[in-house]
């Protein structure tokens, strides 16, 4: 017995890496790999957001209920907004449910790399997973919004039958999320200007998205600079599945679909070639 | 004759070098725009110079140097953190790196919280870190801090988790940066006994000081490693002589 363990323990074959120079080591793999990881950094964030605050948790549902009444005040109330025929509470809450998810993911997630240096400098986790880790803890906003929009949809009576397309419009959310992560995290390690740009995008940006207000009312010109923002194209399917938006803008549909396709290859290309050195620049 | 089975890390001609300066300001923008003049390259520093030496399986291994030897530039190459510029490292086993006290802990979650996320960051399987916590608990001897927020941890606390976690958790090679510098003599004594019980069941363990004494008493085998260069690899004891030697003639 203590012979043949030991005869084990000796001659345990290990796996054995070779560590080289390289330009990439980013496998496509390591996402799965990690999915755990990511998981909990996810859950870390979630839980980190609301420690030592009074109201905890709570800022869940009143921070996007203030969103909620500046937008109301802002397009329903000063500006007569044209919403297709639909109840502007389902319209705006479906519109602020995209575009919080989008925001609140990019302005974490643009600084995700500096702002886990001692894990990127000191652990040998895969950096890919830190991505999957910021996005997941936004789950819990865009959860309590979802929650909103439904209810406002049924309280209304127009939730179509389109809504059971839900699950595949918000693994398109996450994935178009993902992408521009992927293209915009990793230039913050060289370029901290990403920090600055990044906020400037999501101030400037309700007001160029179709979030308080439809593509509808907009004049042509204006319409054909709308559709081109990538924004523009999830609402208005999200507006179709929740509350059967009639006639969706399929352009700005094809065209969002387009840039979720651009930035998921240009971000995979991107982060892998700038992933290796992330520990010496960050 | 040594097999690959027998070895844990072997370093070929390994070298990394750093860019000095400013990785990025608006003078430098200004001036790569400018089509005058042509941008002068950026300065570099060589951080690791061909660098070789092999840590055989098993093995207590320790590695002195002054501050800026490039002792922690090599615990990253190897703990494969960054890539180095040429040269090849083969390693044998899993391999769990501590290189900073307390790096991978996050200051607003609890110590448990702590523990349980970095055994995912290392990879660590789920039931293998549920099983661990009470040995780490025992070893760190925090149990009444153990759920509470780390930053009310007092700096001891902090490095004694750290540590404790990381002998705890199971891997073949364990890679040691400087971390018994902030602990008190009592606690770096259990350390040292904590290390040698790993040496005792099989396991490769890599050890990084400045501190000459403490590596040449707890080590078998070692290298001096000098501003990038490998200088002296071999017995602890000869390495120890040069270090000393070579010390006091700078």
């Amino acid at each position: 017995m203590m012979l043949e363990g030991q005869a084990h323990s000796g001659g345990n074959p290990l796996p054995v890496v070779t560590l080289g120079p390289t330009k990439r080591r980013l496998r496509l793999r390591d996402v799965w790999i990690t999915r755990r990881v990511a998981w909990m950094i996810g859950l870390r964030d979630m839980r980190v957001k609301y420690k030592q605050a009074a109201l905890g948790p709570l800022w869940l549902v009143i921070a996007p209920l203030g969103m909620l009444a500046a937008l109301t005040i802002a397009f329903s109330g000063v500006t007569d907004t044209q919403t297709s025929g639909i109840p502007y509470l389902p319209f705006v809450l479906t519109g602020l449910t995209v575009w919080t998810f989008i925001s609140a993911s990019l302005s974490l997630g643009a600084s995700v790399i500096p702002a886990n240096v001692a894990l990127v400098r000191r652990s040998p986790l895969p950096r890919i997973a830190l991505l999957g880790g910021s996005m997941m803890g936004n789950l819990p906003p865009l959860g309590v919004l979802l929650a909103f929009s439904l209810a406002a949809a049924i309280g209304y009576g127009i939730l179509p039958i389109q809504a059971l397309l839900l699950p595949f419009l918000i693994a398109w959310l996450m994935l178009f999320t993902y992408a521009a992560l992927l293209l915009i995290s990793p230039i913050a390690v060289k370029y901290r200007d990403t920090l600055a740009i990044v906020p400037l995008i999501i101030q400037a940006g309700i007001f160029i998205t179709p979030v308080g207000y439809g593509i509808d009312g907009a004049p042509a010109t204006i319409k054909v600079l709308l559709i081109f923002n990538p924004a523009t194209g999830l609402i208005e399917a999200w507006r179709w599945a929740l509350l059967d938006l009639p006639n969706p803008s399929i352009a700005a549909i094809a065209i969002a679909g387009g840039w979720t396709l651009l930035f998921l290859l240009a971000g995979w290309r991107i982060f892998g070639r700038l992933e290796v050195a992330f520990a010496d620049f960050v | 004759m040594p097999t690959s089975s027998e070895i844990a890390i072997k370093c070929e001609n390994v070298t990394k070098s750093y860019m000095l300066g400013e990785t990025a300001s608006l003078p430098q923008t200004l001036a790569a725009l400018n089509p005058f003049r042509a941008t002068p390259p950026k300065e570099t520093f060589q951080a690791l110079s061909d660098v070789s030496f092999t840590v055989q399986r098993g093995s207590f291994f320790g590695i002195v140097g002054a501050n800026g030897s490039g002792k922690s530039t090599l615990t990253q190459t190897i703990s494969g953190i960054t890539v180095p510029d040429s040269g090849t490292i083969t390693i044998g086993g899993t391999i769990l790196p501590l290189l900073e006290v307390g790096a991978g802990f996050s200051e607003d979650l609890t110590g448990r919280e702590n523990v349980v996320l970095l055994g995912a960051i290392l990879g660590i399987p789920a039931s293998e870190v549920k099983n661990s916590i009470e040995a780490i608990l025992d070893f760190a001897g925090i149990h009444r801090h153990f759920d509470t927020q780390m930053k009310r941890f007092s700096s001891g606390m902090r490095a004694r988790l750290s540590f404790a976690t990381a002998v705890c958790f199971p891997a073949d090679i364990y890679v040691f940066d400087e971390v018994l510098a902030v602990v008190d003599d009592d606690f770096r004594e259990r350390c040292t006994t904590e290390m040698q019980r790993l040496h005792g069941e099989g396991k490769t363990i890599l050890f990084m000081s400045h501190d000459l004494d403490l590596v040449g008493s707890i080590c078998s085998e070692g290298m001096w490693i000098d501003r990038g260069v490998v200088r002296t690899v071999g017995k602890i004891a000869d390495v120890a002589d040069s270090y000393a030697a070579g010390a006091q003639v700078d």
